[in-house]
């Protein structure tokens, strides 16, 4: 048996387009998970119950479903029972955004917890009020603490929407998938893919590493 | 504000507790402008309690804290909608100082950027101002070669001067210290002491709840021995030290004088 990796590197392009919609899809996820987890999050800790039940029920809903069954139930499902127009690209944002959300809530949430509440009595006896004691003392330290845990969540993403390829996102799972079918080299085609996630999550934790030494000086 | 009667603060029948501890049991305590209070007794018995209470850290559940004639336990209570009421607080924290046992500087924050964050966030002033007031309320306190150092890299008694600079920036009416020198390293102890005794001469009104003797002898107008949450005795700090008139008094000065 040979193996026919040149093929694969006349491919480059091809892989490179989707490998780019990979990076895409994590990153808008990533942001968008960001900011519903924080708002999540706050929710979650407040002492009114109005704000708390929803947020536990948010977040112990979409942390148990299964991306897949996520994916398949809003794509295939809501979309045509309600009959209302959504791409697979928004659909695949969308699901993995919202998962992302509920986990980062809680990872916001223990970092918060982490921060002494003698650093925010520190902040309120100096005049500041709550929300500037939220933003300028609790909030950046908390985001220092659950800086790596980020990372793990972005690296998680990056795997995650490998399964959008089901609604038919062109991401690299997606273009892999295209490659195989023309060629019939099934090996050399995966091998590579597996090998580009495996490279950017190596990628993006070194990143996060370098980030975060620099946010400890 | 006016001052009622010449009191800077007045605390009426304070009563805090935590679940079934009653920590405060009814504390009455004035102070004149000027004064500086020195707070002595045991551990874990409420005065750091009242401290924080006095700066609404902590809502006592019954009596009043007037500053400056205003009494703003009601506005620490209040429920519902809280603009106006957290103004007041604001006002009442702005014009009081605190500074803890545990230094609580923001690690996040050079030394520097620690003492500007109020004069910019809550006197709304520019940043070149801001720095400029800090630089020159460090200098006082001999830590201009520190200012944008971050705290972790300072000395216990480097933190707390930095901590006191943080309070004094914001030019406070009363300053409360809450046992800041019981975390340091003996040897650092002096430098602390000093500067609050320094403040004390410049006519600064002041709480200063201490284990330090020799500084509420020397430098408090006023003694008050605090234990089961009640002020058992008070009066000028040799008279008291010399010759307590109660016996829990006397039995708390015997330990911690061996």
């Amino acid at each position: 048996m040979s193996l026919r990796f040149d093929l694969v590197l006349e491919s480059a392009g091809w892989l490179a387009q989707g490998l780019a919609m990979t990076y895409f899809v994590a990153l808008v996820s990533i942001v968008v998970g960001l900011a519903l987890g924080l708002i999540f999050a706050t929710a979650r800790s407040s002492s009114l119950l109005i704000l708390r039940a929803p947020a536990i029920v948010y977040i112990n809903f979409f942390r148990g479903l299964p991306l897949i069954a996520f994916l398949i139930w809003l794509y295939f499902g809501v979309t045509v029972a309600f009959n209302f127009q959504l791409s697979a690209l928004s659909a695949g944002i969308a699901c993995l955004s919202i998962q992302a959300s509920a986990y980062l809530a809680e990872i916001y949430r223990a970092g918060l917890q982490a921060i002494p509440q003698a650093q925010t009595q520190a902040a309120l006896s100096l005049g500041l009020t709550p929300w500037q004691a939220f933003r300028t003392v609790r909030f950046p330290q908390a985001l220092r603490v659950i800086f790596p845990a980020i990372g793990n969540e972005f690296i998680g993403l990056i795997k995650g929407s490998a399964l959008v390829s089901v609604l038919g996102v062109f991401e690299l799972m997606r273009s892999t998938q295209q490659r195989v079918l023309f060629y019939q080299l099934p090996l050399e085609f995966y091998t590579t893919a597996a090998l580009l996630y495996i490279i950017s999550g190596i990628g993006i934790g070194r990143l996060f590493l370098i980030i975060e030494r620099r946010m400890q000086t | 504000m006016t001052e009622s009667e010449g009191f800077v603060l007045e605390l009426r029948d304070i009563h805090k507790s935590f679940g079934d501890v009653h920590v405060l049991r009814g504390i009455d305590l004035k102070v004149r402008r000027g004064e500086v209070v020195a707070i002595i007794g045991p551990s874990g018995k409420g005065k750091s309690t009242l401290l924080k209470c006095i700066d609404l850290l902590e809502v006592p559940e019954q009596g009043s804290v007037i500053f400056m004639g205003k009494d703003y336990v009601p506005s620490a209570r209040h429920r519902g909608l809280k603009l106006r009421a957290n103004a007041d607080l604001r006002n009442l924290r702005t014009h009081i100082g605190i500074v803890f046992q545990q230094f609580n500087l923001f690690p996040h924050r050079t030394v520097v950027q620690n003492v500007m964050m109020a004069p910019m966030l809550v006197l709304g002033m520019k940043e070149t101002e801001a720095r400029e007031r800090s630089v020159a309320q460090l200098e006082k306190m001999g830590l201009q070669d520190k200012t944008n150092a971050y705290p972790s890299t300072l000395s216990g008694g480097q933190q707390q001067r930095v901590a006191i600079a943080r309070a004094l920036v914001m030019e406070p009416q009363l300053m409360l210290f809450d046992e800041v020198t019981s975390a340091l390293d003996p040897e650092l102890v002096g430098e602390v002491v000093n500067e609050i005794q320094r403040l004390a001469e410049g006519g600064m009104t002041m709480l200063v709840v201490t284990h330090h003797i020799g500084f509420a002898r020397h430098s408090g107008s006023r003694l008050v021995f605090i234990d089961e949450g009640t002020i058992v005795e008070e009066g000028p700090p040799g008279d008291m030290l010399d010759h307590p008139r109660e016996a829990r008094t006397r039995e708390f000065l015997r330990r911690i004088l061996i």
